[in-house]
Protein backbone atom coordinates (compact mmCIF):
# COMPACT_ATOMS: atom_id res chain seq x y z
CA UNK A 1 0.00 0.00 0.00
CA UNK A 2 1.37 3.41 -0.98
CA UNK A 3 2.24 5.60 1.95
CA UNK A 4 1.77 9.34 1.68
CA UNK A 5 4.41 11.04 3.85
CA UNK A 6 2.69 14.39 3.50
CA UNK A 7 -0.54 12.91 4.81
CA UNK A 8 1.50 11.50 7.72
CA UNK A 9 2.97 14.92 8.39
CA UNK A 10 -0.40 16.65 8.38
CA UNK A 11 -1.78 14.00 10.71
CA UNK A 12 0.59 15.39 13.33
CA UNK A 13 -1.42 18.59 13.40
CA UNK A 14 -4.88 17.47 14.38
CA UNK A 15 -4.67 15.70 17.74
CA UNK A 16 -4.01 18.78 19.89
CA UNK A 17 -5.53 21.99 18.47
CA UNK A 18 -3.71 25.16 19.38
CA UNK A 19 -5.48 27.34 21.94
CA UNK A 20 -5.64 31.13 21.74
CA UNK A 21 -3.91 33.24 24.37
CA UNK A 22 -6.03 34.52 27.27
CA UNK A 23 -5.10 38.08 26.36
CA UNK A 24 -6.37 37.70 22.83
CA UNK A 25 -9.50 35.84 23.99
CA UNK A 26 -10.43 38.57 26.46
CA UNK A 27 -9.67 41.43 24.12
CA UNK A 28 -11.70 39.91 21.32
CA UNK A 29 -14.56 39.12 23.69
CA UNK A 30 -14.79 42.75 24.82
CA UNK A 31 -14.80 43.87 21.22
CA UNK A 32 -17.46 41.38 20.15
CA UNK A 33 -19.60 42.20 23.14
CA UNK A 34 -19.74 45.79 21.95
CA UNK A 35 -20.77 44.55 18.53
CA UNK A 36 -23.63 42.52 19.95
CA UNK A 37 -24.86 45.71 21.62
CA UNK A 38 -24.45 47.91 18.56
CA UNK A 39 -25.30 45.78 15.54
CA UNK A 40 -24.36 47.49 12.31
CA UNK A 41 -21.81 49.63 14.10
CA UNK A 42 -18.14 49.89 13.27
CA UNK A 43 -16.81 46.42 12.63
CA UNK A 44 -13.09 46.83 12.78
CA UNK A 45 -11.10 46.19 15.90
CA UNK A 46 -8.28 48.71 16.16
CA UNK A 47 -4.83 47.29 15.64
CA UNK A 48 -3.94 45.19 18.65
CA UNK A 49 -1.38 46.66 20.96
CA UNK A 50 1.69 44.70 21.85
CA UNK A 51 1.64 43.44 25.40
CA UNK A 52 3.40 45.73 27.87
CA UNK A 53 6.91 44.41 28.41
CA UNK A 54 8.20 43.72 31.92
CA UNK A 55 9.87 46.62 33.77
CA UNK A 56 13.56 45.80 32.95
CA UNK A 57 12.63 45.54 29.27
CA UNK A 58 10.72 48.82 29.47
CA UNK A 59 13.79 50.50 30.97
CA UNK A 60 15.92 49.11 28.17
CA UNK A 61 13.44 50.30 25.55
CA UNK A 62 13.35 53.78 27.04
CA UNK A 63 17.16 53.99 26.96
CA UNK A 64 17.21 52.60 23.39
CA UNK A 65 14.62 55.15 22.29
CA UNK A 66 16.61 57.97 23.86
CA UNK A 67 19.77 56.80 22.06
CA UNK A 68 17.87 56.58 18.76
CA UNK A 69 16.60 60.14 19.14
CA UNK A 70 20.12 61.32 20.04
CA UNK A 71 21.49 59.56 16.96
CA UNK A 72 18.81 61.14 14.78
CA UNK A 73 19.96 64.54 15.97
CA UNK A 74 23.71 63.94 15.71
CA UNK A 75 24.08 61.91 12.52
CA UNK A 76 23.02 64.69 10.11
CA UNK A 77 25.64 66.92 11.75
CA UNK A 78 28.52 64.58 10.91
CA UNK A 79 30.94 65.91 8.27
CA UNK A 80 30.55 64.42 4.80
CA UNK A 81 33.40 62.36 3.35
CA UNK A 82 34.12 60.79 -0.02
CA UNK A 83 34.51 57.31 1.40
CA UNK A 84 32.12 54.89 -0.21
CA UNK A 85 29.68 53.11 2.04
CA UNK A 86 30.84 49.56 2.53
CA UNK A 87 28.28 48.18 4.91
CA UNK A 88 25.73 45.83 3.44
CA UNK A 89 23.44 45.91 6.43
CA UNK A 90 20.49 48.24 6.76
CA UNK A 91 22.08 50.22 9.52
CA UNK A 92 21.17 53.82 10.11
CA UNK A 93 18.69 55.95 11.88
CA UNK A 94 15.62 54.17 13.10
CA UNK A 95 12.43 54.67 11.12
CA UNK A 96 11.14 57.61 13.06
CA UNK A 97 10.54 58.81 16.57
CA UNK A 98 7.31 60.29 15.21
CA UNK A 99 4.18 58.83 16.70
CA UNK A 100 1.85 57.67 13.93
CA UNK A 101 -1.48 59.41 13.62
CA UNK A 102 -4.29 57.03 12.90
CA UNK A 103 -6.53 58.14 10.05
CA UNK A 104 -9.91 56.97 8.85
CA UNK A 105 -10.66 57.16 5.14
CA UNK A 106 -13.04 59.86 4.00
CA UNK A 107 -14.17 57.56 1.25
CA UNK A 108 -13.58 54.01 0.06
CA UNK A 109 -14.13 52.84 -3.50
CA UNK A 110 -13.91 49.15 -4.28
CA UNK A 111 -11.74 48.42 -7.29
CA UNK A 112 -10.31 45.07 -8.33
CA UNK A 113 -6.72 44.93 -7.05
CA UNK A 114 -5.64 48.49 -7.91
CA UNK A 115 -1.96 49.01 -8.76
CA UNK A 116 -0.68 52.51 -9.28
CA UNK A 117 -2.63 55.75 -9.30
CA UNK A 118 -2.86 58.69 -11.66
CA UNK A 119 -5.20 61.67 -11.79
CA UNK A 120 -6.13 62.83 -15.27
CA UNK A 121 -9.19 64.27 -17.01
CA UNK A 122 -11.35 64.50 -13.89
CA UNK A 123 -10.84 60.85 -13.02
CA UNK A 124 -8.68 58.63 -10.87
CA UNK A 125 -6.94 55.94 -12.87
CA UNK A 126 -5.53 52.65 -11.70
CA UNK A 127 -4.74 49.26 -13.23
CA UNK A 128 -5.20 45.63 -12.36
CA UNK A 129 -2.95 42.99 -13.85
CA UNK A 130 -5.32 40.29 -12.66
CA UNK A 131 -8.15 41.37 -14.91
CA UNK A 132 -5.88 42.87 -17.60
CA UNK A 133 -7.64 46.20 -17.39
CA UNK A 134 -7.39 49.88 -16.59
CA UNK A 135 -9.96 51.16 -14.15
CA UNK A 136 -11.35 54.68 -14.13
CA UNK A 137 -13.08 56.25 -11.16
CA UNK A 138 -15.16 59.26 -12.09
CA UNK A 139 -14.48 61.93 -9.47
CA UNK A 140 -18.02 63.34 -9.73
CA UNK A 141 -20.08 60.19 -9.71
CA UNK A 142 -17.50 57.80 -8.20
CA UNK A 143 -18.59 55.30 -10.77
CA UNK A 144 -15.90 52.76 -11.62
CA UNK A 145 -15.56 51.79 -15.25
CA UNK A 146 -13.27 49.07 -16.52
CA UNK A 147 -11.33 49.30 -19.76
CA UNK A 148 -10.11 45.82 -20.77
CA UNK A 149 -6.70 45.87 -22.43
CA UNK A 150 -6.84 42.32 -23.69
CA UNK A 151 -5.73 39.05 -22.16
CA UNK A 152 -2.07 38.88 -21.27
CA UNK A 153 -1.44 42.63 -21.24
CA UNK A 154 -0.87 42.40 -17.48
CA UNK A 155 -0.68 46.12 -16.66
CA UNK A 156 1.73 47.10 -13.91
CA UNK A 157 0.72 50.68 -13.15
CA UNK A 158 -0.45 53.99 -14.60
CA UNK A 159 1.33 57.24 -15.46
CA UNK A 160 -0.29 60.53 -16.53
CA UNK A 161 1.57 62.47 -19.22
CA UNK A 162 0.67 64.85 -22.04
CA UNK A 163 -3.05 64.68 -21.32
CA UNK A 164 -3.23 60.90 -21.52
CA UNK A 165 -2.95 57.88 -19.27
CA UNK A 166 -0.07 55.53 -20.04
CA UNK A 167 -0.07 51.93 -18.90
CA UNK A 168 3.06 49.74 -18.88
CA UNK A 169 2.56 46.00 -18.93
CA UNK A 170 3.77 42.72 -20.28
CA UNK A 171 1.97 43.51 -23.52
CA UNK A 172 3.74 46.84 -24.04
CA UNK A 173 2.62 50.40 -23.33
CA UNK A 174 -1.00 51.38 -23.75
CA UNK A 175 -2.13 54.98 -24.24
CA UNK A 176 -5.61 55.61 -22.89
CA UNK A 177 -7.61 58.68 -23.93
CA UNK A 178 -9.06 59.99 -20.66
CA UNK A 179 -12.11 61.47 -22.40
CA UNK A 180 -13.23 58.57 -24.55
CA UNK A 181 -11.61 55.72 -22.65
CA UNK A 182 -10.29 54.34 -25.93
CA UNK A 183 -6.78 53.02 -26.01
CA UNK A 184 -3.99 52.27 -28.42
CA UNK A 185 -0.82 50.24 -27.88
CA UNK A 186 2.03 52.19 -29.51
CA UNK A 187 4.74 50.01 -27.98
CA UNK A 188 4.61 46.23 -27.93
CA UNK A 189 6.71 43.93 -25.77
CA UNK A 190 7.48 43.56 -22.12
CA UNK A 191 7.60 46.88 -20.24
CA UNK A 192 7.94 46.80 -16.49
CA UNK A 193 8.56 50.35 -15.45
CA UNK A 194 7.48 53.68 -16.78
CA UNK A 195 8.34 57.18 -15.63
CA UNK A 196 7.56 60.63 -16.96
CA UNK A 197 10.12 63.43 -17.10
CA UNK A 198 11.90 65.94 -19.35
CA UNK A 199 8.91 65.93 -21.70
CA UNK A 200 9.32 62.22 -22.38
CA UNK A 201 8.25 58.86 -21.11
CA UNK A 202 11.02 56.51 -20.03
CA UNK A 203 10.28 52.80 -20.11
CA UNK A 204 12.41 49.84 -19.16
CA UNK A 205 12.01 46.41 -20.67
CA UNK A 206 14.02 43.32 -21.42
CA UNK A 207 16.37 45.01 -23.89
CA UNK A 208 16.97 48.33 -22.25
CA UNK A 209 15.33 51.70 -21.87
CA UNK A 210 13.06 53.41 -24.37
CA UNK A 211 12.52 57.16 -24.55
CA UNK A 212 9.04 57.88 -25.88
CA UNK A 213 7.50 61.14 -27.07
CA UNK A 214 4.06 61.23 -25.41
CA UNK A 215 2.74 63.78 -27.89
CA UNK A 216 3.34 61.58 -30.93
CA UNK A 217 3.53 58.16 -29.25
CA UNK A 218 6.76 57.51 -31.10
CA UNK A 219 10.13 56.25 -29.93
CA UNK A 220 12.75 59.01 -29.62
CA UNK A 221 15.65 56.84 -28.57
CA UNK A 222 16.51 53.32 -27.52
CA UNK A 223 19.16 52.96 -24.86
CA UNK A 224 20.34 49.40 -25.31
CA UNK A 225 21.55 47.56 -22.24
CA UNK A 226 22.32 50.50 -19.98
CA UNK A 227 23.37 48.15 -17.21
CA UNK A 228 26.96 46.98 -17.09
CA UNK A 229 25.78 43.62 -15.74
CA UNK A 230 23.80 41.39 -18.04
CA UNK A 231 20.19 40.66 -17.32
CA UNK A 232 18.94 37.12 -16.86
CA UNK A 233 17.36 35.91 -20.10
CA UNK A 234 14.04 37.49 -20.86
CA UNK A 235 13.77 39.42 -17.63
CA UNK A 236 13.27 43.12 -17.20
CA UNK A 237 14.13 44.35 -13.82
CA UNK A 238 15.75 47.71 -14.35
CA UNK A 239 13.75 50.40 -12.62
CA UNK A 240 13.54 53.80 -14.22
CA UNK A 241 13.06 56.89 -12.15
CA UNK A 242 13.50 60.54 -12.99
CA UNK A 243 14.96 63.27 -10.83
CA UNK A 244 17.85 65.65 -10.29
CA UNK A 245 18.18 66.34 -14.01
CA UNK A 246 18.80 62.68 -14.82
CA UNK A 247 17.15 59.39 -15.58
CA UNK A 248 18.13 56.60 -13.21
CA UNK A 249 18.16 52.91 -13.99
CA UNK A 250 18.52 50.27 -11.29
CA UNK A 251 20.82 47.44 -12.37
CA UNK A 252 21.06 45.21 -9.34
CA UNK A 253 24.18 46.23 -7.48
CA UNK A 254 24.52 49.54 -9.27
CA UNK A 255 22.31 52.39 -10.37
CA UNK A 256 23.16 54.00 -13.69
CA UNK A 257 22.74 57.75 -14.16
CA UNK A 258 21.68 58.71 -17.67
CA UNK A 259 21.78 62.10 -19.34
CA UNK A 260 18.26 62.60 -20.76
CA UNK A 261 19.60 64.80 -23.59
CA UNK A 262 22.04 62.24 -24.97
CA UNK A 263 20.90 58.93 -23.52
CA UNK A 264 24.46 58.25 -22.36
CA UNK A 265 25.35 56.74 -19.02
CA UNK A 266 27.22 59.50 -17.21
CA UNK A 267 27.82 57.85 -13.86
CA UNK A 268 27.44 54.60 -11.98
CA UNK A 269 26.27 54.69 -8.42
CA UNK A 270 27.59 51.78 -6.38
CA UNK A 271 26.69 50.57 -2.96
CA UNK A 272 29.04 47.65 -2.25
CA UNK A 273 27.43 44.83 -0.40
CA UNK A 274 23.89 46.05 -0.92
CA UNK A 275 21.72 44.57 -3.61
CA UNK A 276 19.37 47.01 -5.22
CA UNK A 277 17.04 44.28 -6.34
CA UNK A 278 14.35 42.73 -4.26
CA UNK A 279 12.29 45.84 -3.89
CA UNK A 280 11.29 48.89 -5.85
CA UNK A 281 14.61 50.67 -5.98
CA UNK A 282 14.46 54.18 -7.22
CA UNK A 283 16.05 57.57 -7.00
CA UNK A 284 13.77 60.22 -5.58
CA UNK A 285 14.41 63.92 -6.01
CA UNK A 286 12.93 66.57 -3.74
CA UNK A 287 14.01 70.17 -3.67
CA UNK A 288 17.78 70.18 -4.15
CA UNK A 289 18.40 66.74 -2.73
CA UNK A 290 18.51 63.28 -4.20
CA UNK A 291 17.77 60.09 -2.31
CA UNK A 292 18.19 56.45 -3.20
CA UNK A 293 15.50 54.11 -1.94
CA UNK A 294 16.54 50.48 -1.71
CA UNK A 295 16.10 47.41 0.42
CA UNK A 296 14.48 44.02 0.41
CA UNK A 297 10.89 43.11 -0.11
CA UNK A 298 9.21 40.68 2.33
CA UNK A 299 9.12 38.11 -0.47
CA UNK A 300 12.83 38.42 -1.19
CA UNK A 301 14.05 37.49 2.25
CA UNK A 302 13.80 34.24 4.13
CA UNK A 303 12.09 35.88 7.08
CA UNK A 304 9.56 38.53 6.08
CA UNK A 305 10.20 40.39 9.34
CA UNK A 306 13.71 41.12 8.03
CA UNK A 307 12.38 43.08 5.05
CA UNK A 308 13.41 46.71 5.00
CA UNK A 309 13.61 49.85 2.93
CA UNK A 310 16.24 52.49 3.42
CA UNK A 311 17.00 55.91 2.06
CA UNK A 312 20.52 57.11 1.32
CA UNK A 313 21.35 60.67 0.35
CA UNK A 314 23.15 60.93 -2.98
CA UNK A 315 25.85 63.51 -3.48
CA UNK A 316 25.09 64.56 -7.09
CA UNK A 317 28.55 66.06 -7.58
CA UNK A 318 30.40 62.83 -6.80
CA UNK A 319 27.64 60.34 -7.58
CA UNK A 320 28.29 58.61 -4.30
CA UNK A 321 26.07 57.89 -1.36
CA UNK A 322 26.72 60.21 1.54
CA UNK A 323 28.17 58.20 4.44
CA UNK A 324 26.05 58.30 7.55
CA UNK A 325 22.97 59.47 5.70
CA UNK A 326 21.15 56.13 5.75
CA UNK A 327 17.62 56.34 7.04
CA UNK A 328 15.89 53.10 7.82
CA UNK A 329 12.46 53.93 6.54
CA UNK A 330 10.52 50.69 6.79
CA UNK A 331 11.05 47.49 8.73
CA UNK A 332 9.12 44.26 8.25
CA UNK A 333 7.07 45.64 5.39
CA UNK A 334 7.34 46.59 1.77
CA UNK A 335 7.55 50.18 0.52
CA UNK A 336 5.18 51.47 -2.13
CA UNK A 337 5.88 54.09 -4.78
CA UNK A 338 6.91 57.47 -3.31
CA UNK A 339 5.52 60.83 -4.38
CA UNK A 340 7.34 64.16 -4.07
CA UNK A 341 5.61 67.41 -3.14
CA UNK A 342 8.10 70.29 -2.86
CA UNK A 343 10.76 69.31 -0.33
CA UNK A 344 8.65 66.50 1.08
CA UNK A 345 8.66 62.89 -0.04
CA UNK A 346 5.64 60.77 0.83
CA UNK A 347 6.20 57.04 1.20
CA UNK A 348 3.35 54.56 1.52
CA UNK A 349 4.06 51.08 2.84
CA UNK A 350 2.26 47.94 1.79
CA UNK A 351 1.93 44.99 4.05
CA UNK A 352 4.22 42.73 6.03
CA UNK A 353 4.57 41.37 9.54
CA UNK A 354 6.16 44.57 10.90
CA UNK A 355 4.39 47.48 12.55
CA UNK A 356 5.45 49.68 9.61
CA UNK A 357 2.95 47.94 7.35
CA UNK A 358 0.04 50.09 6.24
CA UNK A 359 1.72 53.40 7.03
CA UNK A 360 2.34 56.64 5.19
CA UNK A 361 5.52 58.51 6.02
CA UNK A 362 6.21 62.15 5.24
CA UNK A 363 9.94 62.56 4.80
CA UNK A 364 11.60 65.97 4.81
CA UNK A 365 14.27 65.67 2.13
CA UNK A 366 16.11 68.75 3.34
CA UNK A 367 16.71 67.58 6.89
CA UNK A 368 16.64 63.87 6.09
CA UNK A 369 14.04 63.05 8.70
CA UNK A 370 10.63 61.51 8.85
CA UNK A 371 8.43 64.33 10.12
CA UNK A 372 4.99 62.71 10.09
CA UNK A 373 3.62 59.20 10.10
CA UNK A 374 0.05 58.18 9.41
CA UNK A 375 -1.50 54.79 10.06
CA UNK A 376 -3.76 54.04 7.09
CA UNK A 377 -4.15 50.35 7.82
CA UNK A 378 -7.72 50.43 9.16
CA UNK A 379 -6.53 47.96 11.75
CA UNK A 380 -5.76 45.23 9.24
CA UNK A 381 -2.20 46.06 8.37
CA UNK A 382 -2.90 46.27 4.65
CA UNK A 383 -1.18 49.25 3.15
CA UNK A 384 -1.06 51.04 -0.13
CA UNK A 385 1.14 50.46 -3.15
CA UNK A 386 0.58 53.92 -4.62
CA UNK A 387 -0.57 57.38 -3.61
CA UNK A 388 -1.56 60.57 -5.42
CA UNK A 389 -2.55 64.04 -4.32
CA UNK A 390 -5.43 65.74 -6.06
CA UNK A 391 -8.72 67.54 -5.60
CA UNK A 392 -7.81 68.52 -2.04
CA UNK A 393 -7.28 64.96 -0.92
CA UNK A 394 -4.79 62.15 -0.66
CA UNK A 395 -5.73 59.13 -2.73
CA UNK A 396 -4.32 55.68 -2.12
CA UNK A 397 -4.48 52.34 -3.92
CA UNK A 398 -4.35 49.17 -1.90
CA UNK A 399 -4.22 45.85 -3.73
CA UNK A 400 -5.01 43.12 -1.21
CA UNK A 401 -8.25 44.65 0.11
CA UNK A 402 -9.24 45.89 -3.38
CA UNK A 403 -9.63 49.52 -2.38
CA UNK A 404 -8.96 53.01 -3.62
CA UNK A 405 -9.37 55.33 -0.67
CA UNK A 406 -9.57 59.09 -0.20
CA UNK A 407 -8.07 60.69 2.88
CA UNK A 408 -8.10 64.15 4.36
CA UNK A 409 -4.77 64.82 5.99
CA UNK A 410 -4.69 66.94 9.15
CA UNK A 411 -3.58 70.47 8.34
CA UNK A 412 -1.40 71.00 11.43
CA UNK B 1 -40.33 17.84 13.19
CA UNK B 2 -36.92 18.33 11.69
CA UNK B 3 -37.84 21.82 10.53
CA UNK B 4 -39.05 22.73 14.00
CA UNK B 5 -35.79 21.48 15.46
CA UNK B 6 -33.88 23.63 13.02
CA UNK B 7 -35.94 26.67 13.93
CA UNK B 8 -35.33 25.99 17.57
CA UNK B 9 -31.57 25.73 16.99
CA UNK B 10 -31.62 28.97 15.04
CA UNK B 11 -33.56 30.72 17.78
CA UNK B 12 -31.19 29.38 20.42
CA UNK B 13 -28.23 30.61 18.43
CA UNK B 14 -29.61 34.15 18.17
CA UNK B 15 -30.34 34.18 21.89
CA UNK B 16 -26.60 33.70 22.50
CA UNK B 17 -26.09 37.38 21.77
CA UNK B 18 -28.77 38.78 24.04
CA UNK B 19 -27.16 38.18 27.40
CA UNK B 20 -23.51 38.77 28.29
CA UNK B 21 -23.14 35.64 30.42
CA UNK B 22 -24.73 33.44 27.81
CA UNK B 23 -22.60 35.04 25.12
CA UNK B 24 -19.46 34.50 27.21
CA UNK B 25 -20.23 30.83 27.72
CA UNK B 26 -20.88 30.33 24.00
CA UNK B 27 -17.77 32.32 23.10
CA UNK B 28 -15.54 30.37 25.49
CA UNK B 29 -16.73 27.11 23.99
CA UNK B 30 -16.49 28.25 20.39
CA UNK B 31 -13.29 30.31 20.32
CA UNK B 32 -10.82 27.40 20.72
CA UNK B 33 -12.51 25.51 17.91
CA UNK B 34 -12.35 28.42 15.51
CA UNK B 35 -8.84 29.51 16.48
CA UNK B 36 -7.57 25.92 16.50
CA UNK B 37 -8.99 25.41 13.01
CA UNK B 38 -7.30 28.53 11.69
CA UNK B 39 -3.96 28.21 13.49
CA UNK B 40 -2.86 25.06 11.68
CA UNK B 41 -4.10 26.29 8.34
CA UNK B 42 -2.22 29.56 8.77
CA UNK B 43 1.07 27.68 9.04
CA UNK B 44 1.20 28.40 12.77
CA UNK B 45 1.11 32.17 12.24
CA UNK B 46 -0.41 33.35 15.53
CA UNK B 47 -1.19 36.92 14.55
CA UNK B 48 -2.82 35.85 11.30
CA UNK B 49 -4.88 33.21 13.09
CA UNK B 50 -6.02 35.87 15.56
CA UNK B 51 -6.92 38.31 12.80
CA UNK B 52 -8.97 35.74 10.89
CA UNK B 53 -10.60 34.51 14.10
CA UNK B 54 -11.70 38.05 14.81
CA UNK B 55 -13.08 38.42 11.29
CA UNK B 56 -14.96 35.12 11.56
CA UNK B 57 -16.64 36.07 14.85
CA UNK B 58 -17.49 39.54 13.57
CA UNK B 59 -19.09 37.98 10.52
CA UNK B 60 -20.99 35.47 12.66
CA UNK B 61 -22.49 38.26 14.74
CA UNK B 62 -23.25 40.35 11.70
CA UNK B 63 -24.85 37.43 9.85
CA UNK B 64 -26.57 35.73 12.79
CA UNK B 65 -29.95 36.06 11.09
CA UNK B 66 -28.65 33.85 8.27
CA UNK B 67 -28.08 30.90 10.60
CA UNK B 68 -31.01 28.62 9.86
CA UNK B 69 -30.24 25.77 12.25
CA UNK B 70 -29.59 23.20 9.54
CA UNK B 71 -25.95 22.90 10.57
CA UNK B 72 -24.34 22.76 13.94
CA UNK B 73 -23.36 26.21 15.26
CA UNK B 74 -19.69 25.30 15.43
CA UNK B 75 -19.76 23.88 11.91
CA UNK B 76 -21.39 27.09 10.71
CA UNK B 77 -18.86 29.46 12.24
CA UNK B 78 -15.93 27.26 11.24
CA UNK B 79 -17.36 27.47 7.73
CA UNK B 80 -17.18 31.26 8.01
CA UNK B 81 -13.60 30.94 9.24
CA UNK B 82 -12.76 28.83 6.22
CA UNK B 83 -14.14 31.54 3.92
CA UNK B 84 -12.01 34.12 5.70
CA UNK B 85 -8.99 31.85 5.32
CA UNK B 86 -9.60 31.35 1.62
CA UNK B 87 -10.07 35.10 1.13
CA UNK B 88 -6.76 35.64 2.86
CA UNK B 89 -4.95 33.10 0.68
CA UNK B 90 -6.42 34.58 -2.47
CA UNK B 91 -5.27 38.07 -1.47
CA UNK B 92 -1.89 36.79 -0.41
CA UNK B 93 -1.50 34.69 -3.52
CA UNK B 94 -2.19 37.71 -5.70
CA UNK B 95 0.29 39.82 -3.80
CA UNK B 96 2.96 37.12 -4.02
CA UNK B 97 2.35 36.64 -7.72
CA UNK B 98 2.67 40.34 -8.30
CA UNK B 99 5.88 40.66 -6.34
CA UNK B 100 7.44 37.54 -7.75
CA UNK B 101 6.77 38.81 -11.24
CA UNK B 102 8.51 42.06 -10.45
CA UNK B 103 11.48 40.53 -8.74
CA UNK B 104 14.50 38.81 -10.01
CA UNK B 105 15.95 36.89 -7.17
CA UNK B 106 19.58 37.67 -7.58
CA UNK B 107 20.25 37.63 -3.87
CA UNK B 108 22.64 35.07 -2.48
CA UNK B 109 21.28 31.53 -2.43
CA UNK B 110 19.78 30.59 0.88
CA UNK B 111 21.28 27.87 2.96
CA UNK B 112 19.79 24.41 2.96
CA UNK B 113 16.36 24.92 4.44
CA UNK B 114 15.40 21.28 4.53
CA UNK B 115 14.86 19.52 7.82
CA UNK B 116 13.39 16.30 9.01
CA UNK B 117 9.79 16.46 10.11
CA UNK B 118 9.04 15.06 13.51
CA UNK B 119 6.79 17.43 15.37
CA UNK B 120 3.71 19.53 14.81
CA UNK B 121 5.91 22.65 14.79
CA UNK B 122 8.00 21.15 11.95
CA UNK B 123 4.87 20.71 9.88
CA UNK B 124 3.69 24.26 10.56
CA UNK B 125 7.12 25.72 9.79
CA UNK B 126 7.29 23.80 6.53
CA UNK B 127 3.78 24.86 5.60
CA UNK B 128 4.64 28.49 6.30
CA UNK B 129 7.53 28.32 3.80
CA UNK B 130 5.26 27.43 0.90
CA UNK B 131 3.75 30.08 -1.39
CA UNK B 132 0.27 31.09 -0.27
CA UNK B 133 -1.76 29.24 -2.87
CA UNK B 134 0.20 26.01 -2.51
CA UNK B 135 -0.29 26.29 1.25
CA UNK B 136 -4.00 26.84 0.75
CA UNK B 137 -4.41 23.81 -1.49
CA UNK B 138 -2.46 21.49 0.81
CA UNK B 139 -4.31 22.71 3.91
CA UNK B 140 -7.76 22.48 2.32
CA UNK B 141 -7.02 19.00 0.99
CA UNK B 142 -5.15 17.39 3.86
CA UNK B 143 -6.79 19.16 6.78
CA UNK B 144 -10.29 19.89 5.51
CA UNK B 145 -10.58 16.89 3.23
CA UNK B 146 -11.81 18.90 0.25
CA UNK B 147 -11.62 17.39 -3.21
CA UNK B 148 -9.75 19.10 -6.03
CA UNK B 149 -13.09 20.26 -7.49
CA UNK B 150 -14.19 21.73 -4.17
CA UNK B 151 -10.88 23.51 -3.71
CA UNK B 152 -11.07 24.88 -7.25
CA UNK B 153 -14.53 26.31 -6.57
CA UNK B 154 -13.41 27.80 -3.24
CA UNK B 155 -10.33 29.45 -4.69
CA UNK B 156 -11.95 30.51 -7.95
CA UNK B 157 -9.50 28.48 -10.03
CA UNK B 158 -9.75 25.70 -12.58
CA UNK B 159 -9.26 22.12 -11.44
CA UNK B 160 -6.18 21.94 -13.63
CA UNK B 161 -4.67 24.93 -11.85
CA UNK B 162 -5.43 23.37 -8.47
CA UNK B 163 -3.88 20.06 -9.57
CA UNK B 164 -0.77 21.95 -10.58
CA UNK B 165 -0.66 23.83 -7.27
CA UNK B 166 -1.09 20.56 -5.38
CA UNK B 167 1.68 18.91 -7.36
CA UNK B 168 4.09 21.82 -6.84
CA UNK B 169 3.11 22.16 -3.19
CA UNK B 170 3.73 18.47 -2.51
CA UNK B 171 7.05 18.60 -4.34
CA UNK B 172 8.21 21.64 -2.39
CA UNK B 173 6.98 20.14 0.87
CA UNK B 174 9.01 16.99 0.19
CA UNK B 175 12.07 19.03 -0.75
CA UNK B 176 11.83 20.96 2.48
CA UNK B 177 11.41 17.87 4.60
CA UNK B 178 13.46 15.26 2.76
CA UNK B 179 10.41 13.03 2.77
CA UNK B 180 10.02 10.48 0.02
CA UNK B 181 7.08 8.54 -1.28
CA UNK B 182 7.30 5.02 0.07
CA UNK B 183 5.61 1.72 0.64
CA UNK B 184 4.56 0.27 3.89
Amino acid sequence: MTRDPIRDAFDLLEPVPERPSAEFANELFDHLLQQTKTPGGRQTLPRRRLPTPPLPVRKFLIIAAALAILAAVLIPLLPLTDNPVTSGTPSGTATSPVTPVRLEPAETIHVDYPQGLAIEGGSIWTASEFIDAVERIDLKTHQVSTIPLGGGFSPQGVVAAAGAVWVPGEGGIARVDPVTGRFTVPIHGLVKWLASGFGSLWASGSTGVIQLDPETSTIVRKIQRPCAVSLPGGSAWAVVSVGGGSVWVSCGQTVERIDPATGHVIATLAHPGRMFTGTVTSVVAAGDSLWLMSGHDPYAVKNAADAFSTLDRIDPSTNKLVPGSTIQLVRGASAGTPVTVGDQIWFPTTFGPGSDAGMLFEFDATTGRVVKAFDLSEGKGYGDNAIAFGYGSLWTASGPPNKVRRWLLPTN
Amino acid sequence: VERLAEQERAGRFRSRFEDENVFRAWYDATLPRVYGYLFNRCGGNKSLAEELTQEAFEEAIRAQARFDGRADEITWIVGIARHKLIDHYRRRGREERRHLKLLTRTSAPTEDESASIETKRDVLDTLAKLPAMQRAVLALHYLDGLTMAEIARALGKSEGAVDSLMSRGRKRFRELTHTEEGLE
